[in-house]
This record gives C-alpha cells, structure tokens and sequence, in this order.
C-alpha cells in the first residue's frame, strides 16, 4: 500500500512540475510584463532598471527555478492591477468556490447515484429511455447555456430566486443547480453503465445461486462494485467544479476563484493568471490523490499495485 | 452466432446523430438559400419580434428577431457554418497530432511512450479552459486561432485511443510476420498498425467534434472567439445575454442549435463505439 | 418409485435479443435418482450450462424464456416458485459450481465472507459463527491455513485454491443436488485432477446427487455412473457410463469417444468429427447431427429421431444407433 502511495505521490509532485514549466512558458511567450507594466513612454533606462528588478534579465532556467522557489513558500507574486498577493487574492475567493463546488457536487450525486440505480434496474423501460434520453441532451447542451436559461424561468418569469450575486442559500441555488446538472448528466450514463456491468457478471449471478435475498445480492454484491468506476469519474468532477467553474461563475457573477481568473485574463493581469492557474492544477492533482487514497479503502485488489 | 436484429432498431440512435449533422452541414453549406433574410440585415422597426408560436410574434419571422431587428433563424442557421467549420478543422488537426503521437508512443513504447504518457496527465490537469482564454485574449480570437486551440485541447483523446491500439495490434501475428520478412517500419505502420487504429480515431472524432462545438461556443461567449462579421453561435449567446431579462429567445434559441448540433455528435460517437467495439453494446 | 431429486421434462430454452430467437436447449428431458452422479456432455454450445442454470432459474429471464412440461428439483415446480421460494430452494436443496472462479467470486469481498453468506442467509447464524463455519469448510477443500484463508481476497489466491473456495461455498448447506458446470476448465491440468478428486470423495462421503457438466468425456470415465450426451440443445444418448464407453450407440457419442484423448489410444488413431455444429438459430425438422454424421440416411435428413429407449437402460435418438438394444 505504501508502495502504491509513493508512486501515486511521485507521479503528482512530477505533474505538478510539469503544469508549473508549461504555465511558466506561457507567461513568457505572452509578452514583456515591462511593457505591459512601465507607461509607454518611460526612459530605457527605467524599463532596463524594472527588469533587473523584477529578475527578467536572468537566464529562463534561473527564473523558473526562483517561480518555482517562492511558489513552494507560497508567494504567487503579486496582482499587476490590483498590486496585492495572488496568493490573498486567490484566498480570498477560495470559500465562494468551495461552497459552490460542494453544493453542485452533493446535488449532482444525490441526482446521478439513485437514478442511474434505479435506470439500470429497470433497463429497456420507459423510465430508462426518458432519463438516458435527457441524460444525453443534458450532456450535450453547453452548461453555461443551461445556467442562463435557469435564470430567464426562475430569475426572470418566475421571479422565484436572484438573477446573480452572492449572499444567502437563496443565490446559491441556480449556480449550484447549473453545475450539478452538467456533471449529473455524465454520471447518471456511467453509474447506469456500471450497473448493468456489474448486473451482469459472474459474481452476481453466484450470489444468487446462493439463495441471498435479492435486496443482499444488490447491497453486497452490486452496489459497491459499480461505484469503482463512479468514484474515480466523480473525482475528476469534483477536481474541475473546484479548479474551473469560470464560465458559471462568470454568469451568475459568483465571487469565486474562476470569475477572478476570467477578470484577470480580460485585464492581462498575467501574474493573477498564472496564479490561479498553478492553484487550479494543485486542486486537481491533490483531490486526485484523494481519490487515489480513496480506492485503497474500497477496493482491495489496489493495495498489491 | 448470428444477431440478426432489424437494422433500423439496431442502428436508430446512430441514424438520428447522422440526421441530426447531415441538417446542420446542409444548412451550413446552402446558408444563403435556407435563411429567409441575411444574418446582418438590420430593421429598427421589426425589433425584439418573439418567435412566431408566441404572442406579437409572426410568421414572418419564425424564431424572432434580435435586439437590431436581425431575423434569429436567419442568425441561427449562419452560425452553423462557423461552428461546424471550427468543429470539423479542429477535429482534423488534432486527430492529426494525437494520432501521430499516439502512433509512436504505441509503436516504440520506452521513452517516448513515457513522455507521451507524462504530457497527457500534465494537460489532463490543466485547467485548459482557463489556458484557452488566456491564449486567446492575449494572442487574439478568430478563426484558426481558436482551431488551433481546440485542437490541443482534443489531441490527448486521440493519442490515448491509438496508443493503446497500436499496443495490442503491435504484438499480433501479422506485425512479426512483416516485420521478419523485412518490411520497413514506416510500411508496417501504414500497412498494419494504421488501418486497425482507424477505427477507435472515427469514435474519437465524433465526440471531439461535440466538444470542439461546446468549446467553441463557450470561447466566443467569453468574447474570445471567432470573431467577424458573420454570426457564430457563442457569439449570439453572448449578445443575447444581455437581454435575457425582456427576450430570452435571442439566447434560447442558438442554445438550442448549439444542443443539437452536439447531440448528433454524441450520439454518432456512442453509435460508432457500439458498432467498433461490441463488448460495450447493451 | 422415490422422488427424483432432478425432474426434467420436455425442457426448452430460447434467448431473444433483437429478432431471430436462439434456441439454446430443446425438448430435454431428464430423471436423476438422489444420490445418482450424472455426466453431462457436450461441446461448447451444446445447451448443457444453460439447461442446468435454468433448473435453478439463473438465467437472465429478461432475455432467456424458459418452457417445461415439468421442471422440479427435489420435488419442487421451480417455474411456478416465487423470488422467495428460489431463494430457499439456492443453496440448501441446489447449488452451483461455476466454471471459471476468476469471475465467479466477488473481488472486494473475503472468501470467509463469501462462503459465510450463505450460512447466515439459510441457518441464521451469526458472523461469528459463519465465519468458523468457513474456516472448517476451507479446511475440508484441502485449503491449508484456512484461520488465515478466511481473511483474504479472491485476487490473493491461486486459482486452484479459488476453485476450492468456490466448492465449499457449494457444499457450505450439504445441497441434495450439486452441478458442477467445467469446474476444471479454467484450471491447470495439474491442479485438475486434484479438483476432480476432491469432488468425487466430497460426493462419495455426503452422498448428495451431483451433475458433472464437461465437454471431456475421458474425465467422465472415473467421475460419473451414468453420461448424458448433447448435442445442439438436444440429448442425443442417455447410457450407464461402462455400456456407453464399451459401445456408443449414437455415432455422435461414438464421434467424441474417438476423438477424446486416451492414453490407451495412439495419437494418430484420435480422429476429430468432420463438420462443426449447426447454426443455433436455425430449427431444422431433420437430425441436427446428419451433416456431420457418416450414418445419415435420407430419413435422417427428412425426420429428427426422438429420444427413445434402446433397451433397458440406455436411451438414444438415432434411427441407426450402432449398438444393439440390450436388456
């Protein structure tokens, strides 16, 4: 098990480099933070003076190690517009997104799990053709489409919840229920698809044959076994709800760390934007792990890996 | 054993997802004959008209106009010669690359499989929407910009699928077979490994392809993607928005295009995947 | 006459999927005496798993329709039984062995745990006491450090020592009637003759009747008193097992004594059948076996043979059995 842990952990440490060197060069190939920062008509010498300041003049490795170095301690740099931490900023906004994503996660779970249950158990009904049906549009349909169509019926019509903003439980719902629809579309497909796997193989068909009651053979023997696939999948979900809800965030004007990301890229504030993107890809390479951590627990074929 | 099912009921999804993209490249394509106004006609008297089914609304103008006066199905079916032109570009270009690449990570395995393997789970936890934005409102939206975009997007897709293709056809008879008699590498690789690669590349393509619309559609929502003088769908998204509290069908209705047009893909791909690969038939 | 621990009549299997129905058993009939060991042969596809998984109503009922002038199993109609009564009828009156132990055991469950189950589900005993009830049943398959056994997972074991554990969650409820369908096949050669001894001095102790579902007619020779022949869906030869190995009466049977592998018999004297078996799909009025059947007259083509007595103790649905009706 340690074993399986140090190499999942390794592969993540790696990962990270590598999204910190692709960030990295892509800030660099996005132009000269001088010109963007310094008024257009500043002497050379004052451009030359900000360079050497800002570390600019030094061979590409030696920057990137000095990026990576103050990153470790923390340090993002700092907001070319609004000239605090990137680190505070994305702090800041951390919590709105932690809610939002949570909320849209437990409401996509609570969707997808039972009926793609209860979908796979009454497979070829009428019941499965209308929620695979939907399933496949609700993939299909881009999610941003989804969340201001939400607010035209009830924002708009039904004057039932706010339009966009951040405050009580009242402005989180169309947000949230954006989001979970999006994921809970996909999952809804794979837990169906994973059940009727599951339905299907050896082990259930010897669990019957051992006269267990039906409600045994499908607590026992199916449920935990179809949500292998489920689980890895629902951690990717969860991963880019907290790393990447920009566009939702964006419409219900949500103050989280995607709008702050969007902003920033709008404004060329390129330290914020590679801020958030060096955040993004920790939150996604640490909930995998977590999920890494989490198949050790259910599934025992994984420790010997 | 024989299945002998009725071939309409064995093959209906697939043949809806076919219906669904032959209307969209239709349209796409005989855009000025299909439309019954220009996209950019603009009448100030005939403004913010609800669709026909719709109170104040007339058959003159079947899903309404814009806040310019500009006929929505006019716009609508414009549009789709930008989304399907993006969609189809960036699912060449990245079949392309990934294919490539995935061709000789599978073939050569050691460290160039390594690497490959490495850069795609770099990407795969890249908030890549995020990189697109930024590429885009730095570099500048438009059309091959955006191409090239989504196809670095999608690439990983299909390098995935062939490599592990091109892993098991590698160690089949026919492949040692050639390979002893002499066959140079690159006529192995077009001969033996590539026509057994396609297969898995065409269900990659139709998914890509909604993707790449979906994409898309979000860029140029954010105000970073093809831009021009022609409508796209995104575009129209974003311009509706705006209005979304007095005329919703402005953002309803490319929404609706944007859905469908990804549903065929979809269904075309899931369609594709049974037909290839049996064992995940149901 | 006792009751027959297995009742089969005129049993037919048909699967849907789409449109042309398959039918995978036809018109079998079947009477086993407890205690009685049956052999039941045929090629893959000849209908034998899925006529003894439709005596205990295994199958897929979705896809699979099963039709039967009788079907009962220690005395009990299992089509009429009720998702209750199979479950009291699976696992202390019938079990099942499964071919290939790899699949056929949950992966995320222990193998105390899986043999257990049934213990808790029939006799009601407690987790405790299934689970010493398992450590003793492992240790009865020939499983050594069955206290440490217990506690491990399908993948920790080999696939001899799955095979026991499979066994002995068969045997777990001392079942009137055991079907162990190929239980070797996905075994070793090695670890094969083990598993088929084990089973025969399990059967030989607890006396319960047992169904050994193989397409090795050589591994019959020592197991079963009594073999069963099918061929597409149909028992063709139905004959005490030294009568049937001594003189086949259907020149199919005499087709698989030819072409089993026998020490006794020089490779170059092993001939395969000529042919391979019909299309399940189609329903032919003829003998299903007259293609490949260097008998067949125009009357085998014409007209299928019923199941008759040859004799007293054999059955055979030939027009031209090669052995004689004796007594």
């Amino acid at each position: 098990m340690s074993r399986y842990l140090a190499k999942r952990l390794f592969m993540a440490v790696l990962v990270l480099f590598g999204v910190s060197f692709a960030t990295f060069i892509v800030g660099h190939l996005t132009g000269d933070p001088v010109a963007l920062m310094a008024p257009e008509n500043a002497p050379q010498e004052a451009k030359d003076e900000l360079r050497r300041h800002l570390g600019l003049d030094q061979p590409l490795l030696t920057q990137y190690a000095r990026f990576v170095g103050r990153a470790l301690t923390g340090d993002l740099g700092h907001s070319f517009v609004q000239g605090t931490s990137v680190a505070g900023l994305v702090a800041e906004r951390l919590p709105a997104t932690l809610q939002l994503a949570f909320a849209g996660f437990v409401l996509s779970l609570l969707i997808a799990i039972p009926l793609g249950i209860i979908v796979a158990l009454k497979r070829n009904t009428v019941w499965d053709f209308v929620v695979t049906a939907l399933a496949m549009v609700g993939q299909s349909a881009p999610g941003f489409w989804i969340g201001l169509m939400l607010i035209a019926v009830f924002a708009v019509e039904l004057r039932l919840l706010p339009v966009s903003g951040y405050g009580g439980f009242a402005y989180l719902v169309l947000p949230a229920i954006t989001l979970a629809l999006q994921s809970a579309a996909r999952l809804t497909r794979l837990v169906r698809a994973s059940m009727l796997e599951v339905l299907g193989a050896d082990y259930v068909r010897t669990a019957r044959s051992k006269g267990l009651r039906e409600r045994a053979v499908l607590v026992v023997h199916t449920l935990r076994n179809a949500m292998i696939p489920v689980v890895t999948m629902a951690g990717l979900e969860f991963a880019e709800l907290v790393s990447g809800a920009f566009i939702t965030e964006t419409i219900f004007a949500w103050p989280g760390v995607g709008r702050l990301a969007v902003t920033a890229v709008y404004q060329r504030d390129f330290p914020l934007v590679q801020g958030v993107v060096l955040f993004a890809a920790f939150a996604f390479v640490l909930i995998n792990l977590l999920v890494d951590l989490l198949y050790v627990a259910i599934d025992p074929r994984v420790k010997l890996a | 054993m024989i299945r002998a099912q009725p071939f309409l009921r064995r093959n209906a999804l697939g043949l809806i997802g076919l219906t669904i993209l032959f209307v969209a490249v239709a349209c796409a394509l005989a855009a000025p004959y299909v439309a019954p106004y220009s996209p950019t006609s603009i009448s100030l008297v005939a403004r913010m008209k609800p669709p026909a089914w719709i109170e104040g609304g007339s058959l003159s103008h079947l899903l309404g106009t814009d806040n310019l006066g500009r006929d929505i199905l006019s716009r609508v079916v414009h549009g789709a010669r930008i989304s399907l032109a993006v969609g189809f570009a960036a699912v060449i270009l990245g079949a392309l690359i990934g294919s490539t690449i995935g061709i000789l990570a599978g073939y050569f395995g050691g460290w160039i499989d390594s690497g490959l393997s490495f850069l795609i789970d770099v990407q795969l936890s890249f908030p890549f929407t995020l990189l697109a934005i930024f590429l885009l409102a730095t570099f500048g939206g438009g059309f091959w910009p955006v191409v090239l975009v989504l196809a670095l997007a999608t690439w990983v897709n299909y390098a995935r699928v062939v490599r592990g293709k091109v892993m098991s056809v590698k160690g089949q008879d026919f492949v040692h077979a050639a390979q002893t008699v002499g066959v140079p590498t690159l006529g192995i690789l077009r001969h033996h490994i590539l026509p057994n690669a396609v297969s898995p590349i065409i269900v990659v393509a139709s998914f890509s392809m909604a993707q790449a619309i979906l994409t898309e559609a979000a860029l140029s929502f954010l105000g970073v993607g093809v831009d021009g003088s022609n409508p796209s769908w995104g575009t129209m998204l974003n311009d509706g928005r705006s209005y979304l509290q007095s005329a919703w069908w402005l953002t309803a209705m490319p929404g609706i295009a944007i859905a469908l047009t990804v549903l065929g893909g979809n269904l075309c791909g899931d369609w594709l995947q049974d037909r290839f690969d049996p064992r995940l038939a149901r | 006459m006792t009751q027959a621990v297995l009742d089969i009549e005129n049993l037919s299997v048909t699967f849907r999927r789409g449109g042309v129905p398959v039918r995978a058993v036809r018109d079998v009939s079947l009477r086993m005496a407890p205690g009685e060991v049956v052999g039941l042969v045929g090629e893959s596809g000849s209908g034998k798993s899925v006529a003894m998984m439709s005596a205990m109503r295994l199958l897929d009922e979705k896809r699979a329709e099963i039709a039967a002038k009788r079907l009962d199993v220690d005395g009990r109609p299992v089509g009429g039984l009720g998702r209750r009564g199979l479950e009291a009828l699976r696992g202390p009156v019938v079990s099942y062995i499964f071919q290939d132990p790899a699949t056929a055991l949950n992966p995320l469950l222990t193998v105390g745990w899986q043999i257990g189950e049934g213990l808790r589900r029939h006799r009601g005993l407690s987790r405790e006491a299934a689970r010493r009830e398992a450590v003793a049943l492992l240790a009865k398959v020939g499983v050594p450090a069955p206290e440490r056994r217990v506690r491990q997972f399908p993948h920790q074991l080999s696939g001899g020592m799955r095979q026991r554990v499979m066994i002995a969650m068969a045997l777990s409820l001392a079942p009137k009637l055991l079907i162990a369908d190929e239980p070797t096949t996905a075994l070793d050669v090695t670890v094969q003759a083990e598993i088929v001894r084990l089973v025969q001095g399990i059967q030989a102790a607890e006396g319960m009747a047992m169904v050994w579902v193989t397409h090795d007619l050589a591994l019959l020779a020592r197991l079963a008193r009594r073999i069963v022949v099918m061929y597409a869906g149909r028992i063709v030869e139905d004959a005490p097992a030294d009568r049937l190995y001594a003189a086949p009466a259907h020149p199919y049977t005499a087709g698989l004594l030819a072409s089993t592998s026998r020490l006794d018999v020089a490779f170059a004297d092993q001939k395969p059948i000529p042919g391979s078996p019909p299309d399940p799909a189609l329903d032919p009025v003829s003998c299903a076996f007259a293609p490949r059947c260097f008998r067949a007259s125009e009357r085998c083509r014409a007209e299928r043979p019923e199941l008759l007595a040859h004799g007293g103790r054999r059955r055979v649905a030939c027009f031209h059995p090669l052995a004689e009706a004796e007594p």
